[in-house]
């Protein structure tokens, strides 16, 4: 009953969804995140990320809070110079942050600073997590590619069940 | 940031002190920059948990719901600050008192216009599979599936909440004042009946499932005696036990109760706290005529026994 029930969910707004989230794509979504790192490289970002598929699985977070985490991580870099050795700070920092954003529970920040070995204090974190949403002046709600890859997916089941693009059916 | 926090900290200069609830202080304020009053509400970390896992996470999926609605009827997030794990919201002042949809969290602004405020615990609408903590909404106006304990649950919860106030706007009581989750139930089916499989599919298969007796239920025209048939018809499409089969708000709007006649009393005609209807009625226009639906809400100088739309005046 729990995918019927998305369907049906689907069907009556998955096409408003998709427009709010398709609208604010481009305003947090910023194509050249790196451009003003001195010290942070694209090899490092890749490496930060993946190593923080693993970590959010270990915490058995959400694909969506992995991508999040992501975007936050990008827009902070587009704003602010990190230093190289405080880049993973900022990777685990935004994982709380998308956490909070869209998880029932979240790691606890003991946790994520003993998968840093603990190289950062617990003051650290909470300051930079404090910096992350001044700089993204609290804006938070950033559409995710996990939502866009489930409204597709949702559009091909809707059309495999017969009940035609949600779209079609609701114009 | 230090400098950042001073300088959005003496921005505002509080003005008298408003409320606090479980989560933060709400004061009022005076912007200096444009001289307007507004409502900061100062979320606590006093709290050991919170101190402990950085900002607060209600704060900070108020902010990021509030952020994203620009709507006339939902309480406008103006500016927000933070120092450590400090964080402060901006909001427009509300003339009446400071995810969830309760009587508590509706308010009306200067001109009458009904605002949503405390999104702390509301969601994206975006992503509606995800599975959900049910530990959400006030007791009283959680819906049965929530009761039940359903990790996927949309919409629905809220056109129950909706069902629920419009219930006590009604009866100006709590229409169903559980003490405990179990008690919310047994009130909830005392006044609707007990579902079944065949009245609510799937109910059996919810994880915190617990047969019931069978009540009967009781019929909404006798719960809600003056209520209209155009409101009766409301109020049973939302408090329909089958969520994916609950009116949703789309087709709530387009039920007869919203286009019938009286229309609404404009919102600047509205009373205020503080402020009684004969003293508004002196100062207005005496034909200004109240929205009377029931008898529970007839003002004293003017007793009517009628149970249909009247105006007053």
């Amino acid at each position: 009953t729990g995918q019927l029930g998305l369907l049906t969910w689907h069907q009556h707004y998955g096409s408003v969804g998709y427009k709010i989230q398709k609208d604010n794509e481009t305003q947090f979504h910023l194509p050249k995140c790196l451009a003003r790192q001195p010290q942070v490289t694209p090899e490092a970002r890749c490496k930060l990320v993946s190593w923080l598929i693993p970590v959010h699985k270990y915490f058995r977070l959400s694909f969506e809070c992995c991508c999040l985490a992501v975007n936050i991580m990008d827009r902070f870099l587009a704003s602010t110079a990190v230093a190289a050795d405080c880049f993973q700070l900022l990777g685990v920092t935004a994982l709380l942050l998308a956490s909070k954003q869209v998880e029932v529970f979240s790691p606890r920040i003991s946790q994520l600073l003993g998968l840093c070995c603990h190289a950062f204090s617990k003051q650290q974190l909470c300051n930079l997590e404090c910096l992350i949403l001044l700089r993204l002046r609290f804006r938070l709600a950033a559409p995710t590619l996990a939502f866009f890859l489930e409204y597709n997916i949702l559009c091909s089941e809707a059309v495999g069940a017969g009940s035609g693009s949600p779209s079609a059916r609701w114009e | 940031m230090a400098l950042d926090v001073k300088t959005r900290a003496k921005r505002y200069e509080k003005l008298d002190f408003l409320g606090e609830g479980q989560f933060a202080t709400v004061y009022k304020a005076r912007d200096k920059t444009n001289d307007t009053i507004v409502a900061i509400k100062k979320i606590k970390v006093g709290h050991r948990t919170e101190a402990k896992d950085g900002i607060n996470r209600t704060a900070l999926r108020e902010i990021k719901l509030l952020q994203e609605l620009h709507h006339p009827n939902i309480i406008g997030l103006l500016d927000a600050f933070g120092h450590k794990s400090n964080i402060s919201l901006v909001f427009d002042f509300m003339e009446t008192d400071l995810e969830d949809l309760k009587p508590n969290n509706l308010l009306l602004d200067g001109s009458g216009v009904l605002k949503l405020a405390d999104f702390g615990l509301a969601k994206a609408f975006g992503s509606p599979n995800r599975a959900y903590t049910h530990q959400v909404v006030t007791r009283w106006y959680r819906a049965p599936e929530l009761l039940f304990g359903a990790k996927m649950y949309g919409v629905g919860v809220d056109m129950w909440a909706m069902g629920c106030i419009l219930a006590e706007l009604l009866l100006r009581l709590p229409f169903l004042a559980g003490d405990s989750d179990l008690d919310q139930l047994t009130k909830i089916f005392e006044a609707l009946g007990t579902p079944t499989e065949e009245t609510w599919p799937g109910v059996k298969s919810l994880p915190d499932y617990v047969a019931f007796k069978l009540f009967p239920g009781t019929p909404l025209e006798h719960i809600f005696s003056a209520a209209g048939d155009d409101l009766l018809e409301l109020l049973l499409g939302l408090f329909t036990f089958n969520p994916s089969t609950r009116t949703t708000a789309t087709q709530a709007l387009k039920m007869s109760y919203f286009s019938n006649r009286p229309g609404p009393t404009p919102g600047p005609q509205l009373p205020k706290p503080n402020c009684s209807a004969e003293a508004l009625k002196e100062r207005d226009n005496p034909n200004i005529g109240f929205k009377r639906k029931i008898d529970g809400l007839e003002t004293s100088e003017r007793p009517t026994h009628t149970h249909t739309h009247t105006h007053t005046g």
